[in-house]
């Protein structure tokens, strides 16, 4: 768990540079849904899969692999590469884990990049015994007690095998236009919803006033795969992104830039493409009936 | 006249671990059946009972029996054997009438004078010869042999394991197969703080054969990232590969807090450290490591954690299986080592862990961070 200011301070220890993940923030709004469903790597052995649903730290899917097709079981002078990947419900919960796991080195290393297109941020220890990369919404830790193979090389292969998937979703699209919003945030309805529901649901975005450029209206509607409701904070994972509530709608985008000047409308769907519930107003922190 | 042993169940009040025994599961896949023992099966399972809850306490297991209908008789367990010591003893004697179908399930037997709060913790193999006899004055006859493993701990665990709900989803109840290594750790501790000292030397011991430190890659945290691999640290205690040899100090102080909570200590895990730069080290010996020296050659940690009492502050006691250290602390020349455990936190030149561990140099800035504390749910 970190404290306040952590990540600064983990920054400046392991030298890590602000575009390192640069590229991860300029992706935008949207999250790739990676899942790690048991077939991406070939020959590899499922030593144990389960779904941890940790306080302070989130829901996450934690598989673990041995990256041969042996015995699930291996006696202590073997050296298999073992794999975890986790797979979060967003793209900032990933980042956070990677951060949480580099507060785990106990004694000071030299962290470096790994190579070129492994993951959205990837780095390994010298001595090329761990490789830790972030691939969306997806962490994934790489290690070998004796380096017998290069884990660079398993780790492109595990992201190769990630990305290529047909299920990986693709970022969305026309929302990201949006540069700038004034007004106060508006949400129009709210599913009630309970932790670990995974009901259908349309989320339909609205972002208007665009650094005070005539009104832009851009919207995408996406179907959820999962509900969370964390206390006092919604959150309503697409297939492609994600949205939040606490005390305001935040849109995290471009390079972290936070957003509050948004409207939403979110209605449930029923199987036959009905609306069964729509208009909710958030006015003074109170939800108001509007249907 | 026969009479038929059917079942068997220790833990026959989920609700309440007064007079019955502790909600487990064997592991993190298998649930604890109950009854424990059933007829014609091959494998009875465990039962745990914490000696906090003997003083006052009725014990009582619930057994189904089956005998000729409308009759009466007597029955009852001894120890099947005399000269062994069995943590459990005898039950009392009960009276018995069988139903006009032959059955009388859910009988409570009392034990008459269980060894358990004598005992401290431990881990027992009761064997049990089941008897009965028809009348007040008539001959015992035997009609069924039993066998069974026992935990005794000191109090209900603590979390991360949880009594509440006893259901098969539950993965958080006491494992049974961490019970077992556990109570041989800690075999006949009486006090808490006992216990957690004896498992923290058995966990320092366990180097270099099964798990060890090693400097190589910063050493980052093995088995206990973001939660504890349990499962695969017993596979390693087992002889398997697990998650391999390598521990570091958040796996050390995750695993004694994790066994000894188990016994009903109440450990967290939780860090010191100082939030700009690494702190110095005295000359150490890391977990499986052959000798002395300075940590990785650098004697630098970026922080340290350890299993850690109370509110985790420089006034709370600290056990910490990752190293032994150097007594008395630098700058007077040790004569002897020791593996921290059961000792204040404390301030610099305190003479307590900090000077330990610390160099003199670095003792005033490494801090105990009580806002780290946590215990890692186990799977």
């Amino acid at each position: 768990m970190l404290l306040p200011n952590q990540i600064n301070a983990l920054r400046t220890r392991y030298g890590i540079d602000e575009s390192l993940f640069q590229a991860r923030h300029q992706s935008g709004f949207f999250v790739r849904r990676y899942r790690m469903l048991g077939q991406e790597i070939v020959r590899a052995h499922i030593k144990r899969a389960l779904t941890l649903n940790l306080p302070g730290e989130g829901r996450m899917r934690k598989t673990t692999w041995l990256a041969e097709d042996r015995a699930p079981r291996k006696a202590p002078e073997e050296n298999p590469i073992l794999i975890d990947s986790f797979e979060f419900g967003s793209f900032a919960e990933a980042e956070q884990a990677l951060w949480n796991y580099l507060n785990e080195f106990h004694v000071p290393v030299d962290l470096q990049a790994t190579r070129e297109g492994v993951g959205d941020v990837g780095l390994v220890t010298p001595d090329g015994r761990t490789v830790a990369f972030l691939r969306g919404n997806s962490l994934h830790r790489i290690a070998q007690e004796v380096p017998t193979q290069d884990l660079g090389e398993v780790a492109a292969s595990v992201d190769a095998k990630l990305i290529n998937k047909p299920d990986a979703a693709r970022p969305g699209p026309s929302l990201f236009q949006v540069k700038k919003v004034e007004k106060k945030p508006t949400i129009a309805a709210r599913m009630a919803v309970k932790p670990g529901d995974e009901p259908t649901i349309a989320a339909q975005f609205a972002v208007e006033g665009v650094n005070g450029d005539s009104l832009k209206r851009a919207r995408g509607a996406r179907t959820s795969d999962e509900v969370r409701d964390d206390g006092a904070m919604l959150r309503i994972f697409t297939k492609a992104g994600w949205i939040e509530d606490d005390d305001g709608l935040r849109f995290n985008l471009n390079a972290g830039e936070t957003y509050k000047n948004a409207e939403i409308e979110v209605f449930e769907e029923t199987a036959d493409g009905a609306c069964i519930r729509c208009r909710r107003t958030l006015q003074n922190d109170d939800w108001v009936d509007d249907d | 006249m026969t009479v038929t042993l059917n079942s068997i169940a220790f833990n026959h009040d989920p609700t309440s671990s007064r007079g019955s025994a502790l909600n487990i599961r064997v592991n993190a896949s298998e649930p604890v059946r109950v009854p424990e023992w059933t007829k014609g099966s091959s494998d009875a399972f465990p039962a745990a009972y914490a000696i906090s809850d003997v003083p006052g306490a009725r014990i009582q297991v619930a057994v189904d029996l089956v005998g000729t209908s409308n009759t009466r008789v007597f029955v009852r367990a001894i120890p099947a054997n005399p000269f062994e010591f069995n943590v459990l003893g005898a039950t009392e004697t009960a009276t018995v009438n069988f139903a006009s179908n032959g059955k009388r399930n859910g009988l409570r037997l009392t034990l008459q004078a269980p060894a358990l709060a004598q005992t401290g913790v431990g881990a027992f193999d009761v064997n049990w010869k089941w008897q009965y006899k028809t009348s007040f004055a008539g001959p015992w006859i035997d009609f069924e042999m039993t066998q069974h493993r026992i935990y005794v701990i000191l109090r209900p665990p603590t979390l991360p394991w949880m009594q509440t709900p006893f259901d098969a989803a539950n993965t958080q109840l006491p494992w049974a197969e961490v019970l077992e290594r556990a109570c041989g750790w800690a075999a006949f501790a009486t006090t808490p703080y006992a216990a957690a000292s004896a498992i923290t030397s058995a966990v320092f011991n366990l180097g270099p054969g099964r798990i060890a430190y090693d400097c190589r890659g910063g050493n980052p945290t093995n088995y206990s990232f973001p939660a504890f691999d349990c499962s695969a640290f017993l596979e390693r205690l087992a002889g398997d590969y697990g998650r391999g040899p390598r521990v570091n100090c958040t796996d050390c102080a995750t695993i004694v807090s994790t066994f000894a909570n188990i016994l009903g200590t109440d450990l967290w895990q939780s860090r010191m450290f100082n939030q700009i730069v690494p702190f110095r080290c005295n000359s150490m010996r890391l977990i499986g490591a052959p000798y002395f020296g300075a940590v990785c050659g650098t004697g630098l940690f970026n922080y340290h954690e350890v299993a850690w009492e109370g509110s985790c502050s420089d006034l709370d006691d600290v056990f910490d299986a990752c190293l032994e250290v150097f007594f008395p602390p630098p700058p007077a020349v040790g004569y002897a080592t020791y593996v921290p455990s059961d000792i204040n936190f404390g301030w610099a030149y305190g003479n307590t862990y900090r000077d330990f561990v610390v160099s003199p140099e670095s003792r005033y800035i490494c801090q105990a961070q009580p806002t780290t504390r946590r215990r890692r749910y186990v799977y």
